[in-house]
Parts: structure tokens; C-alpha cells; sequence
């Protein structure tokens, strides 16, 4: 009886614990990690026990691993920036205007920095920047004693970073490497859903293209999950070599999926049925395996399975497509359909060899030790650089006209003006809406202004005792927390925690000081209003200038693919396109028309470049026979090919889209006038394949939905 | 060993110098009984790590002590 | 399965408690243990002033040289002081000379019989006598005084030590009464270990102790006595007697520091000890009481 009524509380309370019950525990850390970092720094008499509480709420993370990569890069940022601020103050002590000058350079360079690299360097770039300011400001008033204030901030630092390592580690932990362990399963099962409808034929386009966006963004997210787990977990630290092979391989997967998509859905438009019901048996071969796929998430154990059912379905994949073959031949098909048929079977079958190689390295996860380990394609995301030198000069400008006005007023809170604009400008400077969250920091300070007040002037002054104290700043501290687990507001629970922590802390004996503190927080929240304005007035990101570029970026991509190095070009193509359009998606996000034009370029690249690297990786492994030498004339027509693409990416008109697919179509026929000493299938004939792939770039230029299709491009240049 | 250590002209406890050492030490410690597996079989792999250089700070801290 | 379950908690606990235990005594090794980084080496420091003013004619010692007691240091120009004691010496033969004459008038007078001489007149005489006595011997005093500074022209150590911060060359004017170098006394070296008033409970006077030098030189002393009055750093000024009470609190209360004066035993050869250089004082509990005390906190 007490059972049936218990299980559905119980499955209640367990569905709460996942989901907000997580935050309750993440604020309850907060509140433990900053008591105790507050009491330790108190206890200690550190000089400024308002840093460690700063420390504490930036890098406090739900997930520990986070937690502890964003501590580490914090101190190594710390660590520059006092450098280059005890520099600072050494060459410029006396003389307050190069001083600044060179401060907001030096802002800038970092802000530059942290938009550059979108993952934990980044922040060491932002850090580096504003500990400078933190540092070097106050100090350019007592040069004397700038060598003490840069040991006491790292002391501080150093313990803010300790408390919220071990309160988040041991306390109810919520570990990175489980999270990217889920991350990594969900998505397989997604994709081998999303392919599983791919391949019966029924997967609506507008869902492909949303599925691939998401994609894209959990690459680059995940990415940085590994490096967090890699920090949190040994056991992950082991594996990380294999997670960024993983996730490598799943990028390659999926662009491989996608050209195969695209070329069926070719097929089915141009009406090709012919040849699509030859297919159909070996789209089902394939589709067998991915079925159950679909529906639950697969474990190491059953990789292992997966990796031996895979190997199966290859070779009785290959058994179908000659079969199948063979069935088209009686129906005596015309040049082109038989080439269709080709490219489609080496796609289809290179797709299970992809999906074998995922599978195997998923296997390998269970090893403690194992050969997949060695991965040298990490992956670096990267912004647009024009974009990081944009930031960097909006927050040195910034500097500078606020370092002006303080010079020119000589405001005696001239200095948490200009600290607060470097503060602000790095850390808004990752995101992907600088405005919004700048304009969101500026709320939350103002929240903490006025709960600030209220909590110094008229609570504290009726408390005595570190409990008491405790109990006063709860409420604050709570809600502060409880804003940074949402994350459509975290940028308020950080300017309201932040902020809190760096004017209103009372010191171990408070000193009561109204004006004082009333001129510190209009000179913050003046600096901040400066900041938002800044950025939304100065080339803000998410503007069409921005789109233009990342688009360009993008087709950029296709030179790289032509003319980069084939060393770790594979890694370096498929991470860096993804890069590209996570970044282009997120700062067009109010505009889906942009955002669908993007991921259609997106996606053309990704089918000639893919291409390509391919067919180069086939020439540098052919044979030396004298019908696959550097001078014949396929070779030569297949280079022609490549220039002609650089031509037509780096300038879509079509003019350059003509001479393209002359040029390809001259080196198919190069390729089909080459006798061959080989039996004519894929698996055995280098020229065959580098037939299917000048026929994939081929048809990949005529698709009438391509933004390059005369149609696209005319409204693309309206 | 002395409890106090000057290092570029700054005389700070032992203690803290101590702790830069035992983070690296900690850390090869770290890496090698992940490599061995150790942590595959503990309970809560975080408490055991946290622990073990604990053990190994306070063990080197109160020689200087003692 | 479940065994192994259990052995690893077991095992994750095991560690978790010896590195509590491992935390908790170095705890009390680090905060409660009679031991403090803040000590400093303290001696006697004589400031030397001349007795009379005038001319520096001599420095007989060069700064930071050792002296034993009753070497000359200074001297000053004696030959005001010379002309003083003749002046005197003339001035004691001239009160000489009148008391005589007036002795000698007086016995005159009391050879003569009352019908020679008036019985006021005699007694006058004597009295008179009596007067130039008495001016004689202040005459001699005064005498006695201006040798005495002569004397005094040139300074001499009080005590063995060190001078230091020589401040005076040879030509100045030394001013009576104002220093112009300190003597640091060699037999007065002691230690003051500032301690926490929470670990006070511990130290004992009499136990031993050990003192560290920044150098790394270690010395033995014990403790010789503890102070009773420290300065109350939180209410700073007190006008017209009356409490002047800071109204706020810290909100984690620190303790206070008392200074603990050790004794220093020996010091080895060949160590350089100066007043104001700064030390580690380990205080060796080895009291039954104070090993008592400590049990108790731990």
C-alpha cells in the first residue's frame, strides 16, 4: 500500500533532483564556498577579502571540471597580468598619462585576446587584462606599495580558487566528464536517428539544417567540455586523446552523411528513380544497423558490439552494391546515371567505414591504455580576427576616454571608473552579445548597488558577528546564484555578485562610509552604462558587417581545402567550418534568413572542400604507375579544377561558377579518357573514386538550392 | 629545515613554498596512480585525491614542525 | 562485487580520516603551538651626551667600534674648564687671604682687654671671621666643581658595548646634555617574542626556548617574564579621561599580541647579534603544566 503511494514521490523527487534540484545545490555551494572563503580570508587578515569573493563567484560553475579549467587559465592569467602591471608601474610610475595610455593598450590586446580564442584561453586573456587594471590602478597612487598589492591579490586569488575547487569537488559533485559522457551519447543517438530518417528518405530539410547547426555548436561545446574533464577526472585525462579523436570522427561522419543526403535528395529532385531503387536495398543494409541505434543510448560495452556489427554490414554491404549494380546494368543506363549510382554506393559504403572508425574509437574508451590515444588534430576555436581587433579597439577606446575624464575631473573614484570599463569590456568580450550582456551586468549592478546600501546602512550596522554577518548576506548571495543557474540572466547574478562583493563587502572592521561609497558605485555604474554604449554603438558583432565576413571566412575555408597542408587538414577543415558557423549562428541568431544563408554556404563548403581533401589525399596515395604520374593530363585538369574553385569561393559571381564546372567536367572526362591496368570498382581503382568525387564537386555545383545557383545568388546580391 | 625561507628578498613561511612543491609533487603523484588505474576502483575519486595530497602536504608540513 | 564496494569505501574513508588527522595536527602545530614568527631581537641602548658643553677637541672611538667600560670616547676642550679651576683656585687663595686677616683681627681684638676694646667691636670681629670662613669654604667648593667638569671634559663609557650612530666630530659644539652616540650594552641582549594571547596559556616562565635567526643561527634562551600591558589598538585616543569606544567590531575577532621576554642563554661564536633583527621563538612546553595546557587543546 505505503509502496504504490510512495513510488510516484519518489520518481517526483528523483525527476526534481535533475532537474531543480541541481540548482538548489548549486546554490547552497555558492553560499558554503563563500562563507568559508570570506571567514578564511577574514581569519587570515588578507588586505582586501572583497578579491577572494570576486574569485569565488567567477569561476563558480555548476560542473567541477569547469570549474577547476577556469581556476587554472584564472591563475595563469593573474600571473601575466601582474607582470605586466608591476612593469607597468615600474617604467611609468611618474607619469600618469603614458601610463594609461599603456594600460588601455595593453586592454585592448587582451580583449583582442579573449575574442580571439573562444575557449578557456580566452579567459586567461580576459583575466590578464583586468587584473592589470585591478591592480595597476589603485597602485598608480601608492607605487610604492605595488609589489605587496600584487603578492596579497595572488594570496587572494589563490584562496578564492582553493575554497571553490574543494567545496565544488567534494561536495555533491556534478562532474564535467559525466556530462560530456551523456553529451557524447545523446548525440549519437540523434545522429543515428537523424540518419536513419536520412536514409529511408523521410528527413525534411528545414530539420536537417537544424540538426547540423546543433551539431556544429555541440562540436565546439564539447570540446571544451573535454578540456574541463581532462582537468576534473584522470580517468578522462587518459582519455582525452581518444574524445578529441571521437569527436573528430563524428565531425567527418556527419559531413559525410550530409553529402550523402544531399546527393539522394539530388537524385530524387532531378528524378532519377532508376537509379535511387538500385540503391534502395543497400540504404537499407545500412539503415538495419542504425535502427536500434536510435532509440537508446549506447554504452562503451555495446560499442564494442556495434564496432563488430558494423564490420559485418560492410562486407554484406559491398555484396549488395555490386548486386545491385549488376540489376541497374540490365537496365542499360545512360553515363550519368551510372556515375550517380557510383559516387552514391562509395558515399554510402564510406559512410559505414566512417561509422566503423566512430564505433571502434568508441570502443576504445573502455581500455585504459589503447593505440587510438595518439590525436594529434586538436582543435583550436577561433573568432574572426577582424572581429578580435575590433573588440580590442572598442575596449581600448573606452579605456581612454574614461581615463580622460578622470585625469580631467581628477574624481577620487577615478579609479574604479577606469577599472570597471576593463572589467567589463573582457568579460563581455566572448559572448556572442556583447550588448545584451553588458546591458545585463549593468542591471545586476545596479541590483547590488541598492541591496548593497540597504545591507551596510541600515542591517549591518545592528549585527555583530560573523554569524550574524553570514545570515545577512545570504539572502544576496541566493539570489545571486540562483540567477547565474539560469542562464538567459546569469549575466545579472554575475554583475550582481560581482560588484556586490568588490564595493559593499565590509571589511574585517567595517568602516561606515556613505560618500565614499556612494562615489564608488556611480563611478562603476557610469563606467558601465560607458561600456553597454560602447558596445552597442561601436561595430557591435551581431551586425550585418560581421555576417558578411564570417560568410567570407567560410567560403575560405575551400582555399584552405584546395592549398593547405594535407598534414591534419581533415581535423583542421571539418573543426574549423564548424567553428565558423557556430560563431555566424549565434551572432545572427535574431535573423533566420541570415542564419539559413549562412548554414547553406555552411554546407557547400563543406561538400567541395570535404571533396576535395579527399581527392588530394587520393593522389598522394596513388601508386607509381605511369598512368597516375604528376605530369598526365588528368592530374593536370584536376589542379586546373582546383584554381578555378579558389576562384569562384573567393568570388561567387556566376562567371566564375561556369568556368568551375567547365573545369570540372574537363577533368572528369581527363579522368574517363585515362586507361587504367585495373578492375574498374571503387575499392580497387584510384581513378574510379577520383571519378565519384569530381562528380559529387560537379553536382554539388549545380544544385539549384546552393547559394550559388543563379536564382540565390541574385537574391543573396539584392 | 627552517620554518621561515626568503626568495627574492621576500621572507614568507615555509609553508607556502612547501605547498608550491607539493602541488607539483601531488601532481606527478596524481598522474601516476591514474595511470595505474588506482582511481578506477575508488569510491569517490574526488575525496580520494583531495585526501591523499592532504596526507602528503601535511606529512612534509610537519616535519618542519616537529 | 558489493565486498569490493565496501573495501573501497572503506579505503576512501580510511585516507579521508588520516588526512583530517594530518590536517587537524598541523593545525594545532601551526595556530595553538607556543611559536612565533614575530620576534626581535631587543639590548640596552645608552644614549652618551657630554656633561659640559664646548668644543669636540677629540673623538677618541669610530662608529660601531666596541668598548670596554671606562674608555675615553669624547673629548672636549678643556681649556675653559682649566682657567675655571685657576680662577678658582685664585678665588679659594683670596678668600684664604681675607680670612686670615679677619682671624687675625678677631684674635687681636680678644687679646685686648673691655676698656681697649668694645665688646661690640670684638664680637663683630669674630663674627666677621666666622663670615670669610664660611666664604672660604665656597671658594673651595666652587674650586672642587670646576675640577669636577674639567674632569668631565672627557666622556667615558659607562658600560662594555658597541657604539653606534657616532652622530659627533671633532670640532663640533657638543651641547650639554643632548646624545650624540649610543653604546648598545654587550651584556644586555634579551628577545621579544610577540605571541598570540591564545597561546599564552602555554608558556611558562623559565621554560626553555629556541630562537631562529633569519640568518638560519639558532640560540637557546628561556623565558624570562611576560608582559602585563599591551596598547589598545581599536580605541586609539581617550580625550579628558574618558573612554573613547570604537562603535564597530570585527566580525571575525583576531587575537592580540603580548611580547614575552626570553632570556638568551649562550650565543655562539661568531654570531652577530644587533638589536632590531627579526627571529622565529619555538617555545619547548616541556612543563608539566604547560604540556598539560597543550594536551588540553589538542
Amino acid at each position: 500500500m505505503s509502496t504504490v503511494t510512495l513510488q510516484p514521490l519518489r520518481a517526483l523527487l528523483a525527476d526534481w533532483g535533475r532537474s531543480e534540484g541541481l540548482s538548489w545545490v548549486f546554490v547552497a555551494k555558492a553560499l558554503v564556498t563563500a562563507f568559508l572563503a570570506l571567514w578564511l580570508a577574514y581569519r587570515l587578515q588578507l588586505p582586501q577579502p572583497s578579491t577572494v569573493l570576486v574569485t569565488v563567484f567567477i569561476i563558480m560553475q555548476p560542473q567541477s571540471g569547469q570549474v577547476l579549467a577556469k581556476s587554472f587559465y584564472r591563475l595563469i592569467g593573474t600571473f601575466v597580468g601582474l607582470a605586466m602591471m608591476v612593469l607597468l608601474i615600474a617604467l611609468f610610475a611618474q607619469e600618469r598619462v603614458l601610463f594609461l595610455l599603456s594600460l588601455a593598450l595593453w586592454i585592448g590586446l587582451c580583449t583582442a585576446g579573449a575574442t580571439r580564442y573562444r575557449d578557456f584561453r580566452g579567459y586567461a586573456c580576459v583575466l590578464a587584462g583586468y587584473t592589470a587594471a585591478m591592480i595597476g590602478l589603485p597602485a598608480t597612487l601608492h607605487p610604492e606599495g605595488a609589489f605587496m598589492a600584487a603578492l596579497w591579490r595572488v594570496l587572494e586569488i589563490s584562496l578564492g580558487i582553493l575554497c571553490t575547487g574543494v567545496v565544488n569537488g567534494l561536495l555533491l559533485p556534478q562532474t564535467s566528464s559525466s556530462s560530456l559522457r551523456s553529451t557524447l551519447a545523446v548525440r549519437f543517438r540523434d545522429f543515428a536517428g537523424f540518419a536513419w530518417e536520412g536514409l529511408a528518405g523521410e528527413l525534411p530539410p528545414t530539420r536537417f539544417e537544424q540538426l547540423n547547426a546543433r551539431f556544429a555548436a555541440e562540436a565546439v561545446g564539447l570540446e571544451n567540455l573535454r578540456n574541463a574533464s581532462a582537468f576534473e577526472d584522470p580517468h578522462y585525462r587518459l582519455r582525452s586523446g581518444r574524445l578529441a579523436r571521437l569527436n573528430n570522427e563524428f565531425m567527418l561522419l556527419s559531413t559525410r552523411f550530409h553529402a550523402l543526403y544531399q546527393l539522394l535528395r539530388r537524385l530524387h529532385v532531378a528524378g532519377e528513380q532508376g537509379v535511387v531503387d538500385a540503391l534502395q536495398p543497400c540504404l537499407a543494409e545500412v539503415a538495419a544497423v542504425l535502427a536500434p541505434l536510435r532509440t537508446r543510448l549506447c554504452s562503451d560495452a555495446e560499442a564494442v558490439q556495434l564496432a563488430e556489427r558494423v564490420e559485418a554490414c560492410k562486407v554484406e554491404l559491398m555484396e549488395q552494391i555490386r548486386r545491385a549494380r549488376l540489376q541497374l546494368n540490365m537496365q542499360q543506363p545512360n553515363e550519368a546515371q551510372m556515375l550517380d549510382f557510383n559516387t552514391a554506393a562509395e558515399l554510402l559504403y564510406r559512410f559505414a567505414d566512417d561509422l566503423h572508425s566512430y564505433a571502434l574509437t568508441h570502443a576504445s574508451l573502455l581500455d585504459h591504455h589503447h593505440v587510438r590515444e595518439q590525436f594529434t588534430g586538436a582543435f583550436t576555436p577561433r573568432a574572426n580576427g577582424t572581429a578580435a581587433i575590433v573588440a580590442g579597439l572598442r575596449g581600448s577606446l573606452l579605456m581612454l576616454v574614461l581615463s580622460a575624464f578622470w585625469l580631467a575631473t581628477a574624481w577620487p573614484s577615478g579609479t574604479t571608473l577606469v577599472m570597471t570599463a576593463g572589467m567589463i569590456t573582457g568579460l563581455v568580450s566572448a559572448g556572442a552579445n556583447p550588448k545584451r550582456l553588458a546591458g545585463q551586468l549593468f542591471v545586476g549592478a545596479c541590483g547590488g548597488a541598492v541591496l548593497g546600501f540597504t545591507l551596510l546602512f541600515f542591517v549591518l550596522p545592528r549585527l555583530d558577528g560573523f554569524a550574524l554577518l553570514c545570515c545577512a548576506l545570504t539572502p544576496v548571495f541566493a539570489l545571486g546564484a540562483t540567477l547565474l543557474t539560469r542562464s538567459q540572466w546569469s549575466g545579472i547574478g554575475t554583475g550582481l555578485l560581482v560588484w556586490f562583493c568588490m564595493l559593499s563587502l565590509p571589511a574585517n572592521l567595517t568602516l561606515y562610509n556613505p560618500y565614499g561609497f556612494i562615489n564608488e558605485y556611480l563611478a562603476a555604474l557610469l563606467s558601465m552604462a560607458m561600456a553597454t554604449l560602447a558596445t552597442a554603438l561601436i561595430l557591435p558583432p551581431n551586425r550585418p558587417w560581421l555576417w558578411r565576413r564570417l560568410e567570407h571566412d567560410l567560403r575560405m575555408r575551400v582555399v584552405f581545402a584546395v592549398s593547405g597542408k594535407l598534414k591534419g587538414l581533415v581535423a583542421g577543415f571539418e573543426s574549423g567550418t564548424r567553428d565558423l558557423l557556430n560563431q555566424a549562428h549565434g551572432f545572427s541568431s535574431s535573423r533566420p534568413d541570415v542564419q539559413r544563408q549562412l548554414l547553406r554556404w555552411m554546407f557547400l563548403v563543406q561538400e567541395v572542400g570535404h571533396a576535395v581533401i579527399e581527392l588530394r589525399q587520393e593522389q598522394a596515395a596513388l601508386p607509381a604507375q605511369s598512368c597516375y604520374g604528376e605530369n598526365t593530363r588528368w592530374r593536370r585538369a584536376i589542379r586546373v579544377m582546383g584554381r578555378a574553385l579558389i576562384r569562384l569561393f573567393v568570388r561567387p559571381t556566376e562567371q566564375h561558377r561556369q568556368r568551375a564546372l567547365t573545369a570540372v567536367e574537363h577533368a572528369i572526362a581527363a579522368v574517363r579518357g585515362t586507361p587504367e591496368p585495373r578492375a574498374p570498382q571503387f575499392d580497387t581503382s584510384p581513378l574510379r573514386r577520383v571519378l565519384s568525387y569530381l562528380h559529387f564537386i560537379r553536382s554539388a555545383l549545380l544544385d539549384p538550392e546552393s547559394p550559388l545557383a543563379p536564382a540565390a545568388g541574385a537574391a543573396h546580391a539584392a | 629545515m627552517p620554518r621561515e625561507v626568503h626568495v627574492l628578498g621576500v621572507y614568507m613561511p615555509s609553508l607556502t613554498l612547501l605547498f608550491l612543491l607539493c602541488v607539483l609533487l601531488g601532481w606527478g603523484l596524481d598522474r601516476l596512480l591514474a595511470w595505474l588505474g588506482v582511481y578506477r576502483h575508488a569510491w569517490h575519486p574526488t575525496l580520494l585525491r583531495v585526501s591523499l595530497f592532504i596526507c602528503l602536504y601535511g606529512a612534509l608540513a610537519l616535519c618542519i614542525y616537529r | 562485487m558489493s565486498a569490493k564496494k565496501v573495501i573501497s569505501v572503506l579505503v576512501s574513508l580510511l585516507v579521508f580520516a588520516l588526512a583530517l588527522c594530518v590536517l587537524r595536527t598541523l593545525w594545532t602545530h601551526y595556530m595553538d603551538a607556543p611559536w612565533t614568527r614575530d620576534g626581535r631581537v631587543r639590548a640596552d641602548v645608552i644614549n652618551i651626551a657630554a656633561d659640559v658643553g664646548g668644543l669636540v677637541e677629540e673623538v677618541a672611538v669610530a662608529d660601531n667600534q666596541t668598548v670596554k667600560k671606562g674608555d675615553l670616547l669624547l673629548r672636549i676642550d678643556p681649556t675653559h674648564f682649566q682657567l675655571a679651576v685657576q680662577q678658582a683656585e685664585a678665588d679659594v687663595a683670596a678668600r684664604k687671604a681675607a680670612l686670615n686677616r679677619r682671624r687675625d683681627n678677631a684674635q687681636r681684638r680678644a687679646d685686648m682687654d673691655e676698656q681697649v676694646v668694645s665688646r661690640e667691636s670684638r664680637d663683630d670681629a669674630s663674627h666677621l671671621a666666622d663670615a670669610a670662613q664660611a666664604d672660604y669654604q665656597r671658594a673651595l667648593v666652587h674650586l672642587e666643581a670646576a675640577r669636577l667638569d674639567l674632569k668631565r671634559t672627557e666622556v667615558r663609557a659607562p658600560v662594555d658595548g658597541y657604539i653606534t650612530n657616532l652622530n659627533v666630530y671633532r670640532g663640533d659644539f657638543a651641547q650639554r646634555g643632548q646624545a650624540t652616540m649610543a653604546l648598545v650594552d654587550s651584556h644586555s641582549f634579551y628577545i621579544n617574542g610577540y605571541f598570540e594571547e591564545t597561546r599564552l596559556p602555554l608558556i611558562a616562565v623559565g621554560a626553555p626556548a629556541e630562537i631562529r635567526m633569519m640568518s638560519g643561527a639558532r640560540l637557546q634562551g628561556h623565558v624570562d617574564s611576560i608582559s602585563r600591558g599591551i596598547y589598545d589598538r581599536d580605541n586609539p585616543q581617550s580625550h579628558e579621561l574618558t573612554a573613547d569606544v570604537n562603535p564597530t567590531f570585527n566580525w571575525v575577532r583576531l587575537a592580540q599580541r603580548v611580547p614575552v621576554r626570553i632570556r638568551i642563554d649562550s650565543v655562539p661564536d661568531g654570531l652577530l647579534l644587533a638589536a632590531g633583527m627579526t627571529c622565529t621563538v619555538v617555545i619547548e612546553p616541556d612543563s608539566n603544566d604547560a604540556n598539560e595546557l597543550l594536551l588540553e587543546v589538542e
